[in-house]
């Protein structure tokens, strides 16, 4: 009864989406409070009814009803729990529900979050927000539905892919959806900023937490799926420039460009049209990335849809939004009023160069990207677009963006003062270019790119420093004002800080793999193997079993010097049932670099094909990620209703306040 | 039962759509972006109070704040029309409260099976009429073969079981795995080959054939070594030698048993000058035949994602007379490959050549 109960839901959320697409815009364009009203309650209903029929099919999964064709391919009786339930959004259908469940959730929290907003601009918001799930849900209902029941209930599942059971796989879909659905609420809001020609701080005040939201969500999704790619793949790589990740980089990269714009926006009032358009943008991306993952055009790891009807599908609900976005945007843009204009060596003209810098790089890799499958449809070429492209031209656009972000960081608002900012930095610039020379010298002979990519880190994370150093530290203050100073920071201001750093703290991690050893070989009992600063001898190879598996053991001892560091353990594990063959990689971490050991083979004989890694810093990759999400979650904690003021120029201001007076 | 829990659901929905409309309308709610700033203007003198601003930032703060509440008051717009807004409701009412249940209903009758309830897996195990389905087999045997991967005979068992249901891949290590524990036996080899020609669509690859070759070396009146590699030659297109074969086989067989059948017909096509594989209709309605297709049925019951096997069933069917099973693997096969529109083309343009559906 739940599974049909669950089917209905579904469709009739996509009737509620329809009366909050329609009736809200109309009292919006009407002036009529009472139809404006509607907005929230239509967006409470439907959330209410999607997540009905998500738990409805969880329940199918968790209890193994197989007469619901979706959880007979995907899922089966003997499966953990966790896996039943992350089952659901491994597949398609699934996860296509999943996808529109956290854009209704997003939808039903702008809802309830809208108290203080104009009413108009919430009903604005959220009849786009409903057109996108109308979209969405009629997609799933015609073309991809995960309620179909099987008249023939076969006994067991098909769903039964070990490889796919990994809590990393379980987690990372859900993330990257909350970070590329968050940007729907952006794009809503731009077009509902274009349907009433208005447009000013109010409007980035209140989008702005859901872009960093959204942000968030995405660095925390794609730090995880590289981590997945990582230890999962047994290649010892963690990004592959694959269109899938491509996928999730290109809006991670506007939508970084779209929170600074924002910040113009709400501080300044200026940036108003660029900042709408990076919204439309943005989660234009955001589909397109679902677009490439689902449609299966790309031939990649990830794509496991592969049915054109639903690429079609697909391409058309592109077309309406990002087509109409635009489209709405060139009619409606001329016609907003402009902000004020600013000078070009400030805080907000440093934010211009981010935007541009940021924005061009996104359309690198989107180019990158597209163009293997633009060149595949006309001549039927299959070219494959590979890391030099990136490294050629992604790349060098990081690296001038890094450079300059300290400098940006440290300017001031309205009116900068660049040699003041020069030499407030001076420091951080020194202990840059120290660290530059001394890693040259302790690795003398070694890769030249290594120190240098290491000095622009820590140039990053210097800069973030001096700047809340030079906020609370004056020469004379005792060291308790200091502090009370730093804790009476804006949360923003150490959010900035936070994610600055830790985006050189990942620069750091990107630049010593360049320091990585490998070492491949066959190894008897007890034969020493060199890996960079460690040496690892086979202790034994042994068959082991778990549950569901069993497995071929190589056990080595790991010693640094002569002290001996613990184990590390790879194994090929053999799924019974199945009997596929999988290799489970040995990670050991020391300090922040790891150990990494993937066995190929276990020999007759008792010896052992093996390959090691020594990876310098990696762990410092996933790391500044996490630093920077946190970073996010400070700037997101910032109570940020006052309009700041820069201290150099309130005289300025006061004064042209009393000549208008 | 169900459609009295679908109109509720369809109830509480209308209601909370309607909630809002059914409020009086509240004007201090309508905030315009005057009350932003206003609020923010206080914001600031809290700030202030509180410490957090020194009075000359809290100043120039107040200044720009109202500077902007100035603007955004000078554009407030006018207040609405009563009368309009009644007429508005009344039709925003009426959508809610028809377009929404007609909508659903009338896709969920089209999209949904109301009539089938919930079938829990724990529910169907513990249902004492369950017929000791052959799932229930195989995955009793699989846990007990995940325990004891050394069980020769379970593997031996479970082979010819995997060969049966489609499952080839498994079928070919279950053999392989029985083969390398049992030792080596006619049947388990012959077995083995013929999971490979099933794995390979039929066809006898050399690889196959090697194995038919080793268990008729064993034991030369292995049946099933014998029809393959008679098989096999009539795949490479050596008549003579497939009909010496096929000749050789059936002095073995008992005559009139359904495996003499089935090669008596083999025989006959090839002396007519007609050398086609299996699937040829013209050879009759030989019990391999039969099996073949009932194979072909079972897989496709448990994966229905094989839309080419979904047209051979239905064309199989409809060859070999047995119209109800064809019309029957055709509304299977479009509960299969529902709201796959293109496959649903393929499938109903194929019924209607074969005749299975008009």
């Amino acid at each position: 009864m739940s599974v049909e109960l669950g089917h209905f839901a579904l469709i009739m959320a996509f009737a509620t989406a329809l009366m909050q697409t329609i009736l809200p815009m109309w009292g919006a364009v009407a002036r009529d409070p009472a139809l404006a009203g509607m907005a929230r309650y239509s967006a409470f209903v439907t959330f209410g009814l999607v997540l009905f029929a998500y738990i409805a099919l969880t329940l199918a999964y968790i209890g193994s009803d197989f007469s619901v064709a979706n959880v007979v391919m995907n899922s089966h009786s003997t499966k953990p729990l966790m896996y039943k339930i992350s089952g659901v959004w491994s597949n398609h259908e699934g996860s296509m529900l999943l996808w529109v469940m956290i854009l209704v959730l997003f939808a039903a929290l702008v809802a309830l979050r809208g108290g203080g907003m104009p009413e108009r601009l919430l009903a604005s918001v959220l009849s786009v927000q409903g057109a996108i799930a109308c979209a969405f849900l009629l997609f799933i209902i015609l073309t991809s539905n995960p309620f179909l029941r099987l008249a023939d209930v076969p006994f067991e599942g098909q769903g039964l892919n070990p490889i796919l059971e990994d809590p990393g796989l379980a987690i990372h879909p859900p993330m990257l959806y909350l970070g590329y659905v968050g940007f729907s609420v952006a794009f809503s809001f731009a077009v509902g900023a274009l349907v009433h020609g208005r447009i000013d701080a109010v409007w980035a005040r209140f989008v702005r937490p859901w872009t960093l939201l959204a942000w968030i969500f995405l660095t925390l999704g794609i730090a995880m799926g590289s981590y997945w790619a990582y230890y999962e793949l047994g290649w010892g790589g963690w990004w592959f420039w694959d269109p899938v990740e491509n996928a999730s980089l290109m809006p991670w990269l506007m939508g970084t460009a779209l929170l600074h714009s924002t910040i113009v926006m709400e501080k300044r009032d200026a940036l108003k049209v660029w900042t709408i358009l990076l919204s439309i943008l943005t989660f234009s991306l955001s589909l397109l990335g679902t677009f490439l993952v689902r449609s299966g055009v790309i031939t990649s790891v990830h794509s496991f849809a592969s049915d054109p009807a639903r690429g079609v599908f697909i391409l058309g609900i592109l077309t309406v939004f990002i087509g109409g976005g635009l489209s709405l945007f060139a009619w409606r843009a001329p016609s907003l009023k402009q902000g004020g204009l600013f000078a070009p060596v400030s805080r907000e003209g440093a934010l211009v160069v981010n935007n541009l810098f940021l924005a061009t790089s996104a359309v690198a890799v989107l180019v990158g990207t597209l163009y293997p499958l633009v060149l595949e449809t006309i001549n039927g070429s299959k070219i494959s677009v590979g890391a030099p492209y990136f490294n050629l031209t992604a790349i060098p656009l990081f690296v001038c963006l890094l450079m300059l972000v300290p400098f940006g960081q440290s300017l001031a608002w309205k009116r900068g003062d660049l040699i003041g900012v020069g030499q407030r930095l001076l420091a951080a610039l020194g202990i840059a270019i120290v660290s530059i020379l001394i890693t040259f010298a302790v690795t003398r002979g070694g890769p030249v790119a290594a120190p240098l990519g290491l000095g622009l880190g820590v140039w990053l994370i210097a800069g973030s420093a001096t700047e809340i150093i030079s906020r609370c530290y004056r020469r004379g203050l005792s060291w308790k004002v200091v502090v009370e100073r730093a804790f009476g920071l804006p949360r923003s201001a150490w959010g900035t800080a936070l994610a600055h750093a830790g985006m050189g703290i990942t620069v750091i991690g990107i630049a010593a793999t360049a320091w990585g050893v490998e070492s491949l070989a066959v190894v008897a009992k007890n034969e020493p193997l060199a890996v960079g600063p460690y040496t690892v001898s086979l202790e034994q190879a042994f068959k082991r079993k778990g549950e569901g598996f069993r497995e071929d053991v190589a056990q080595f001892t790991v010693k640094e010097g002569a002290t001996p560091r613990g184990i590390i353990e790879s194994s090929k594990r053999v799924h019974t049932g199945r009997e596929m063959p999988t290799t489970e990689a040995g990670i050991v971490t020391y300090g922040f670099g790891q150990l990494y050991a993937s066995v190929n083979e276990i020999l007759p004989d008792g010896r052992v094909s093996i390959r090691f890694y020594w990876k310098p810093l990696v762990t410092l990759i996933w790391g500044g990620a996490l630093i920077m999400a946190l970073g996010g979650a400070v700037s997101l904690a910032d109570r940020r209703v006052r309009i700041a003021l820069s201290a150099k120029n309130k005289r300025a201001l006061a004064l042209r306040a009393e000549a208008k007076a | 039962m169900i459609w009295l829990l679908i109109a509720s659901l369809t109830g509480i929905v209308i209601l909370g759509l309607l909630w809002p409309l059914a409020q009086p309308v509240d004007d201090s709610r309508s905030v315009d972006d005057g009350d932003f700033y206003r609020g923010q203007l206080q914001e600031i003198e809290r700030d202030r109070a509180r410490g957090l601003l020194d009075a000359q930032s809290a100043e120039d703060a107040k200044t720009e704040a109202a500077r902007r509440l100035l603007a955004a008051t000078k554009v407030s717009e006018a207040p609405a029309d009563s009368g309009a807004m009644a007429a508005r409701r009344k039709i925003a009412s009426l959508i809610a409260l028809i377009g929404v249940p007609v909508l659903a209903l009338s896709l969920y009758v089209k999209l949904g099976s109301p009539t089938l309830p919930d079938q829990p897996f724990a529910q169907r195990a513990a249902a004492p009429d369950e017929n000791a389905d052959l799932s229930v087999m195989v995955a009793k045997v699989e846990a007990r073969l995940s325990d004891h991967p050394d069980d020769g005979l379970g593997w031996g068992t479970i082979a010819p079981v995997y060969l049966s249901v489609g499952r080839y891949d498994d079928a070919i290590k279950a053999y392989g795995n029985a083969l390398r524990l049992l030792g080596e036996t006619a049947d388990l080899r012959s077995g083995l080959g013929e999971a490979k020609m099933a794995a390979a669509d039929g066809i006898v690859t050399a690889d196959a054939l090697a194995d038919f070759e080793k268990a008729f070396a064993r034991d030369p009146k292995n049946e099933r070594a014998q029809y393959y590699r008679a098989m096999a030659a009539e795949q490479d297109g050596d008549k003579p030698r497939a009909l010496t074969l096929y000749r050789a086989l059936l002095e073995t067989l008992p005559p009139d048993s359904e495996p003499a059948q089935l090669v008596t017909a083999r025989v006959a096509a090839l002396s007519g000058e007609q050398a086609r594989p299996v699937f040829d209709p013209n050879a009759g309605q030989s019990a391999m035949i039969r099996s073949m297709v009932e194979r072909l049925d079972a897989r496709l019951s448990s994966d229905g994602s094989d839309l080419e096997g979904w047209l051979k069933l239905m064309r199989a069917y409809q060859v070999l007379g047995d119209a109800p099973k064809a019309r029957d693997a055709y509304s299977r096969a479009k509960t299969a490959k529902a709201g796959d529109s293109e496959a649903l083309a393929k499938l109903s343009s194929a019924a209607k050549e074969l005749g299975v559906a008009n």
